[in-house]
């Protein structure tokens, strides 16, 4: 690995122009877990990859519109599964660098009704398909429970545990109430990474 | 030596995160990341055979100075 696709805590904060604190937090709460060291004994720091300066943008911009931390970090597993199923696929796939590639369709993340997460994924201008939905509710109840009382175990409802294909998608289409989206495509070209 | 030990500390690092979420949680979520994954391909595979087809079809471009500039 190159000396400069590792940062340190000040410099990933000066990229992504935010105050160190804010990402000390998503590394306490193991939302973005540093890929090249963390800081777990005296003398020891966090030294975080590319794919990491992804994660964070993703999650502080999740974070702007109030999600809780307890649901970007599912978010951020299903963005590193994607990876790890892609570099199978895809020799050469690594994000966050595939992302911003001028062929590279638009990978969204979209909040519906304040409850349900979806992912969806398709070039602009085309409709794009749909993956999830992803029930906010349990997420909250686990993280509730976490380092507490009760075993923190969460039932998903079958129709959620049985994978996107029987999701009613219709209702995200029709946006009931209302949806927030955020292109991590996007999030990814606009990243200062080669400064 | 030193790769070694930094990808077993990345293993480290990615079961910790994984322990966080519950089993049924992660069988969801990776199903979703196998879903996008494949549609990911898909769409690239279309994106390079479109681009070889607009490729054939494209007629050549003109030399600059065809028809007699001076």
């Amino acid at each position: 690995m190159r000396k400069e696709d590792r940062f340190t805590l000040t410099e990933t904060a000066r990229r992504l122009r935010v105050p160190q604190h804010r990402l000390i937090h998503l590394c306490e709460k193991e939302a973005v877990i540093p890929d090249l060291g963390d800081a777990s004994g005296r003398g020891s720091s966090r030294l975080f990859s590319r794919r990491n300066l992804l994660e964070f943008a993703v999650a502080l911009r999740l974070r702007d519109m109030m999600l809780p931390v307890a649901a970007i970090r599912a978010l951020l597993y299903v963005l590193r599964a994607f990876e790890a199923r892609l570099e199978q696929d895809l020799p050469g796939f690594a994000l966050p660098d595939s992302l911003r590639g001028p062929r590279a369709p638009d990978l969204r993340i979209v909040v519906a009704d304040g409850r349900t997460i979806f992912f969806s994924l398709g070039r602009s201008g085309e409709k794009a398909k749909v993956f999830g939905g992803i029930p906010l509710a349990p997420l909250m109840e686990k993280e509730a429970t976490r380092g507490g009382a009760g075993s923190g175990r969460v039932r998903f409802p079958k129709a959620v545990r049985q994978g996107h294909r029987t999701i009613r998608v219709e209702a995200l289409e029709g946006g009931r109430f209302g949806r927030l989206e955020l292109s991590v495509t996007a999030i990814a070209r606009d990243l200062a990474l080669d400064e | 030596m030193l790769q070694g030990k930094s990808a077993a500390a990345s293993a480290k690092r990615a079961e910790a995160r994984e322990s966080n979420l519950d089993e049924g949680h992660r069988e969801l979520l990776d199903h979703i990341a196998v879903g996008l994954a494949e549609e990911y391909v898909r769409l690239m595979e279309a994106a390079a055979e479109n681009e070889a087809r607009c490729a054939k079809t494209r007629p050549m471009a003109p030399p600059q100075n065809a028809g007699g500039g001076r």
